[in-house]
């Protein structure tokens, strides 16, 4: 390859260009075929609907757990898809275009904002079919916030892991599952919280704890990208 | 010549197992019968203890405990045998306190035995409350010249007795999976830096030997539920956060399964092992705090410090936990050269 990538951390205004440019891409990638973005609708619908034909009516801790185990569902194919839409000479067009840290940054960004949209869906779905019981608006959406940016962290890491081994998507999901299991249970207690099952004077602790253990992840994820995705 | 450190993985491990299992208990309470009464009557309570030797014994007292301050003496004691005991006492009027019920704890003050404590022993309840009455007559007699016994023996806890031997087989074998690991993520560290296919071979044997110690773990750790918890698995927060774990890393092996090339099995694999170990991190250590747990040392405190440890045990604890990853590293660097002279003999031979 005769052109070199371009070493965006040593200019870091040039880094976020790159990821804006990315990320842009990847919006207009999704939004010309949309195989995709129709697909997740689909998924997420035809999920709360089969939930809803199962329970009828819902309590408030299966909303929760239901709520999570959809969005997880989700997010899974959402990321795998937009994975498996860059082709082998597109990954590498971008490999030689762009700083590695680039791709990585602006592929967690675009999953998080994917699965944030996931989120807000699959709310959407479930309050239509069945109950909303959120109570304290707020506090649900800092922890689908955080939460939308966990997953991303974790399902982005290892679909770039399996995405070219044999067995991808159940790959993805066996190594992927344990991994959020640390997110996932925070995530189901501060949304708990958010619907007034529980009361915990400690609120803020757990936010600094799934803060602090999802940037931990980002960083790892960053540092790590670089050598799973070379060729 | 064989290397020192495994004569010290040998020494140790034998010294663990002979002073964990030969070492006997401190004597003990193990019922005291029966539960519940109320002040005033005149009480006598039938007391079994665990190996105690109540006949041999020229001098025991036998003290209901409400503190350190207000206890009172038993008017009577009649020794059955070795180990059973009938205490009489009469209950003053009051206890020492406005409540209507509270929990004593019973003391055994014994020449021969040393002095010992089962917890909670007894309930009384009261039903008008006259605490300077009962404060008076419950300090009538103090607790003081307690025998000690000089011989080295383990404590006596009341849902463990003699499974607390346990603490130098399960615990450590957490320890050393935990050391294994981290271990195996420094070199995979080292393999990202420098890609070296012997690297990757001690990554291999060091994950391997830290899955079998959590399996051990986790098959010690549900032997030691049945008895203390009464079933093999009772889905507490430690358990369920290891089998987490475990499946992690049963997950890193079937990832090298399906990569074919073996550079990029390397690297992946090597990248996958350091994020499921800082990923593991906060599972096994932080989210059990958070919650009640029926292990000891979460719901709010660590088990390594002062209280929970006995410093009897401690002294062969944490030799144990060195034991033990002494060993573990013995089987891995086995595993090690078996990779090694499999790959010299798919390539050169």
């Amino acid at each position: 390859m005769a052109v070199a990538a371009r070493q965006s951390y040593r200019y870091p205004k040039s880094l976020l260009k790159d990821i804006s440019l990315l990320v842009s891409k990847e919006f207009r990638i999704d939004l010309r075929s949309r195989g995709a973005i129709g697909g997740i609708l689909l998924y997420i619908f035809s999920t709360v609907f089969v939930v809803y034909t199962g329970f009828v009516r819902l309590q408030v801790e299966v909303w929760n757990v239901q709520f999570w185990i959809i969005v997880l569902f989700a997010s899974v194919q959402a990321v795998y898809k937009s994975l498996a839409l860059d082709s082998g000479s597109r990954q590498i067009y971008l490999y030689t275009l762009f700083d590695p840290y680039a791709v990585i940054l602006s592929k967690l960004i675009y999953n998080a904002l994917w699965i944030f949209l996931i989120c807000v869906l699959t709310f959407v779905a479930l309050s239509f079919f069945t109950i909303q019981p959120v109570k304290f608006f707020v506090h649900f959406l800092g922890s689908v916030f955080l939460g939308s940016f966990g997953f991303s962290v974790v399902f982005t890491f290892v679909a770039a892991i399996a995405y070219r081994a044999t067995q991808q998507t159940s790959l993805m999901s066996i190594l992927g599952f344990p991994l959020i299991l640390p997110v996932l249970l925070v995530l189901i207690k501060l949304s708990s919280e958010a619907l007034g099952l529980i009361q915990d004077s400690a609120v803020w602790s757990d936010y600094a704890m799934l803060a602090g253990t999802v940037m931990l992840l980002v960083a790892l994820c960053i540092i790590l990208f670089p050598s799973i995705w070379r060729d | 010549m064989i290397p020192i450190w495994k004569w010290f993985a040998v020494i140790i491990i034998v010294g663990v197992l002979a002073g964990g299992i030969l070492v006997p208990l401190n004597p003990g309470i193990t019922s005291v019968l029966p539960f519940s009464h109320v002040v005033g009557t005149k009480i006598q309570l039938e007391i079994d203890g665990y190996n105690t030797r109540f006949d041999r014994a020229q001098k025991i007292e036998v003290w209901l405990v409400y503190n350190a301050d207000y206890a009172i003496l038993s008017k009577e004691v009649t020794v059955l045998n070795a180990q059973k005991l009938l205490a009489t006492f009469a209950l003053p009027e009051a206890l020492p306190s406005e409540e209507m019920v509270t929990d004593l704890n019973l003391l055994i003050n014994s020449d021969i035995d040393g002095a010992f404590v089962r917890p909670a022993a007894i309930a009384i309840s009261q039903k008008t409350a006259n605490a300077d009455l009962g404060r008076e007559a419950w300090s009538e007699n103090k607790i003081q010249n307690l025998y000690e016994l000089s011989s080295y023996r383990f404590p006596f806890r009341n849902i463990l007795i003699e499974t607390i031997r346990n603490t130098y087989f399960h615990v450590p074998l957490w320890f050393s999976m935990i050391i294994l690991f981290g271990m195996s993520s420094f070199y995979s560290y080292k393999y990202i830096k420098k890609p070296d296919v012997g690297v990757d071979q001690k990554i291999y044997s060091l994950v391997s030997v830290g899955v079998l110690y959590g399996i051990l773990g986790t098959l010690t750790g549900a032997v030691w539920a049945k008895f203390t918890w009464g079933a093999y698995w009772s889905w507490d927060v430690k358990q369920n956060m290891t089998a987490v774990c475990l499946l992690m890393y049963f997950a890193y092996f079937l990832l090298r399964n399906s990569i074919e090339d073996p550079d990029r099995r390397a690297r992946v694999s090597a990248a996958y092992n350091i994020f499921s170990f800082i990923a593991m991190i906060p599972l096994l250590f932080i989210i059990p705090r958070l919650t009640d747990s029926l292990h000891p040392g979460n719901g709010g405190n660590p088990a390594l410090g002062g209280e929970d440890l006995d410093h009897r045990m401690r002294m062969i604890f944490y030799p144990a936990i060195l034991g033990w990853t002494l060993l573990g590293l013995w089987i891995a660097d086995l595993e090690y050269r078996i990779l090694r002279l499999k790959h010299k003999m798919a390539y050169d031979g």
